[in-house]
C-alpha cells in the first residue's frame, strides 16, 4: 500500500499548518524544489490532507486506537467497500489530496489525488480511510507491491 | 549558417509543463514496463543515476526522486509544437528526432533584428516562453559542428561557432561526433586521433578508407563544409521493426508465441501507417539482451498481410533453440515498397486481405486491439490492463529514433 503522500507546502491553509504542527513535516526534495509537508504512516500521528465537505482537512490516517469503535486499519479495499462489510461505519467519499506517493521506497507522482472515505466513530471523531485496489502491472513493477490507492482520474 | 537546437531533458521538461510540483525536483521518467529509467532531470542525474539504470538502483541512488510514468502521446504534442515554432523563425526545419531539430539559420539575425548571438537567444527565450521547455542551441556552418555546439551548450545555453574555431575542436573528444561510435571512436584513437580537431587534421583520404563515405562526409563537416543538407521531409525507411521486451523472461512457447502474434499485429500497425508493403520478414529473439537467434524469410510477393507475415514468422520461431529463456524479441519488416508502387499478382493473395482490412477498420473504430489473434491469449495481463499499452515512442517524419 502507499506508506507516505506529500502535499505542496503553498497547497495547505496556514491555519492547518499552525494547528497541526505541520511545520515539523516539512521537506524538500532539493533547494530548486518546491516545499512539500510530509504524511507518513509510520509519524508518531499519522495524518492526511482530505478534501471533504468543500474544504481541505487534516484527519487521523486511519485508526489504531482500540477505544474507538472506527476500523484498526489504515486503508479499506475497494472490494471490501463494494461487498458492503464497511457499510455499517457509513463511509462517505472523500478525496486525498497528494502531489506525490511512495511505496516501497520509490515516490512517484499523483496528478490528482487518492480517492479515500471518512468514517466517523462513536464520538463522531472522523477518520480517513485509502483506498486500495490490485495493482496495475506497471505500478507493481515500478514499487514492487500488489495493490496501489485508486487515484483519482489516472491509473498509474 | 545551420541550427541545431536540443531540447534538455526532454521527457522531464514535458513534464515540468503540465506538473508544477516537479520543478527542481529530481524526477525520472519510467519505461514501458516501470522499470528503467528512460529520462531523468539534470537534477537526478547529480546523483549518478544514468539512462537505462533499473528503479530499484535508482531510488537507492536518491532516495527522494519522483519517477513519472511515461507519455509518449504528450511529448509528441509538445514536440510538434516546437516544431510548428521553429519553422515560424526559419525557412527548413528538419525534424531529426523528438527532442532535436536542425534549421536553417540564415533568417536568424533578420528575424529577431539582433546579431546572431543574441537571436539565437532570444529563440531560446522564445522557446522556453511558448513552448515552455530548455533548450540549448547550436549554430554553426555545418549541420556536424552545430550538433557539436548544442551539446557543448547544454544546459540551457547557446554556441555560435565559426568556421575557425579550433580551441573548440580540441576541447571535443572525438567520440562525442554524431556517427562516431565507440568502435569508430577505437580505430580512432589507434590511430593517434583524440579530438575532433585531430579529426579535422587528419588525412582525409585516411579517413575515408578506415569509416567510408560517412566518415568523410563528417571530416568536411568539421572544417565548415555543409555536406549534409537539411532534410525537411523524412525518406522512406529501409526497415520497420516492432517489438521490445517480452515482459521478464520465459520459455513458456505459448508465451513465445503469443508475443511474436503480438509484435506481427503491431507490425501490420505501422505498414498500415506507413503506407508500405515488406518484401522480407526477419525475426530476431533475445537471450539477456544477447541475439540468441535471427532469421529472414522473403515473402512471395510484398505485403502487409497478418496471415502472409504469420506464416514467415512461425517458422523462424519454430528453429529458435528453446533451452535459453527468451527475454526480447524483434520482428523486421524489409525491403519495403510504397503500396500504389507494387505489381499486382495473378497468382498470389492480395496484399492484404478483406479480413485483414476489416480488422482495422473495426480496431480504428472501437479502439486498438479490440480485434486481436486468439494466439494472443496468454498475454491477458498485457490487454487487461489498460496503463500497460507497451506504447513505443514512434512519431512519423522525424529522422531518427
Amino acid at each position: 500500500m502507499c506508506t507516505g503522500i506529500t502535499i505542496a507546502w503553498h497547497d495547505v491553509p496556514a491555519k492547518l499548518i499552525q494547528k497541526f504542527q505541520l511545520e515539523e513535516r516539512m521537506i524538500q526534495r532539493s533547494e530548486t524544489a518546491e516545499k512539500e509537508i510530509l504524511f507518513m504512516q509510520r509519524h508518531r500521528r499519522p495524518l492526511l490532507p482530505v478534501f471533504y465537505q468543500g474544504e481541505l482537512h487534516i484527519l487521523p490516517w486511519g485508526n489504531r486506537q482500540r477505544n474507538s469503535n472506527a476500523p484498526l486499519a489504515w486503508w479499506c479495499e475497494v472490494s471490501t467497500l463494494e461487498s458492503g462489510v464497511w457499510s455499517i461505519y457509513h463511509p462517505e467519499p472523500a478525496e486525498i489530496q497528494a502531489n506525490f506517493g511512495l511505496e516501497r521506497g520509490v515516490w512517484f507522482q499523483i496528478r490528482e489525488g487518492i480517492q479515500g472515505i471518512i468514517i466517523h466513530d462513536q464520538h463522531e471523531q472522523p477518520y480517513a480511510y485509502m483506498l486500495l485496489q490490485p495493482s496495475s502491472h506497471y505500478y507493481q513493477v515500478m514499487t514492487g507491491y500488489h495493490r496501489e490507492p485508486v487515484f483519482l482520474g489516472e491509473q498509474i | 549558417m545551420i541550427g541545431h537546437i536540443d531540447a534538455d531533458c526532454f521527457y522531464v521538461s514535458c513534464e515540468r509543463i503540465r506538473s508544477y510540483s516537479l520543478r527542481g525536483v529530481p524526477c525520472g521518467v519510467l519505461g514501458n514496463q516501470g522499470a528503467c529509467v528512460i529520462a531523468k532531470s539534470y537534477e537526478l542525474k547529480a546523483y549518478g543515476v544514468k539512462t537505462g539504470h533499473p528503479i530499484w538502483e535508482a531510488k537507492k541512488l536518491c532516495p527522494q526522486a519522483v519517477f513519472v510514468k511515461r507519455d509518449f502521446r504528450w511529448y509528441e504534442v509538445i514536440s510538434r509544437q516546437l516544431l510548428e515554432l521553429l519553422k515560424t523563425v526559419s525557412p527548413q526545419v528538419e525534424y531529426y528526432s523528438i527532442d532535436e531539430m536542425f534549421f536553417d539559420a540564415s533568417q536568424l539575425q533578420h528575424t529577431f533584428q539582433l546579431p546572431l548571438t543574441a537571436a539565437t537567444r532570444a529563440l531560446q527565450t522564445l522557446v522556453q516562453e511558448q513552448i515552455g521547455v530548455p533548450v540549448s542551441i547550436g549554430i554553426a556552418p555545418s549541420r556536424t559542428l552545430a550538433k557539436l555546439g548544442s551539446d557543448s551548450a547544454k544546459p540551457f545555453g547557446v554556441h555560435v561557432i565559426e568556421k575557425q574555431c579550433e580551441a573548440f575542436l580540441r576541447s571535443q573528444p572525438v567520440g562525442e561526433l554524431c556517427g562516431i561510435g565507440s568502435r569508430s571512436a577505437k580505430k580512432l584513437h589507434d590511430r593517434n586521433i583524440h579530438t575532433c580537431w585531430d579529426y579535422r587534421e587528419a588525412d582525409r583520404l585516411m579517413i575515408r578508407k578506415l569509416l567510408t563515405i560517412k566518415g568523410e562526409a563528417l571530416w568536411w563537416e568539421l572544417r565548415g563544409d555543409a555536406v549534409n543538407q537539411i532534410q525537411t521531409t523524412r525518406p522512406p525507411q529501409k526497415a520497420i521493426a516492432r517489438g521490445g521486451s517480452c515482459g521478464g523472461k520465459t520459455t513458456d512457447p505459448n508465451r513465445i508465441r503469443a508475443w511474436a502474434v503480438r509484435n506481427i499485429e503491431r507490425l501490420i500497425e505501422a505498414l498500415d501507417h506507413h503506407r508500405v508493403y515488406a518484401r522480407h520478414i526477419s525475426l530476431q529473439i533475445d537471450a539477456n539482451k544477447t541475439a540468441l537467434w535471427l532469421g529472414r524469410t522473403p515473402l512471395a510477393v510484398p505485403s502487409a498481410s497478418f496471415r502472409m507475415i504469420y506464416d514467415a514468422v512461425m517458422p523462424m520461431l519454430a528453429a529458435t533453440p528453446t533451452n535459453h529463456p527468451v527475454s526480447h524479441m524483434h520482428i523486421i519488416a524489409e525491403n519495403l515498397t510504397w503500396r500504389d508502387k507494387i505489381q499486382q499478382s495473378l497468382f498470389f493473395e492480395e496484399a492484404q486481405s478483406p479480413l485483414d482490412q476489416l480488422k482495422r477498420d473495426i480496431n480504428q473504430k472501437l479502439g486498438r486491439f479490440a480485434i486481436r489473434s486468439a494466439e494472443t491469449l496468454p498475454l491477458h495481463e498485457i490487454y487487461h490492463d489498460a496503463t500497460h499499452n507497451y506504447d513505443i515512442c514512434d512519431i512519423s517524419g522525424k529522422m531518427c529514433f
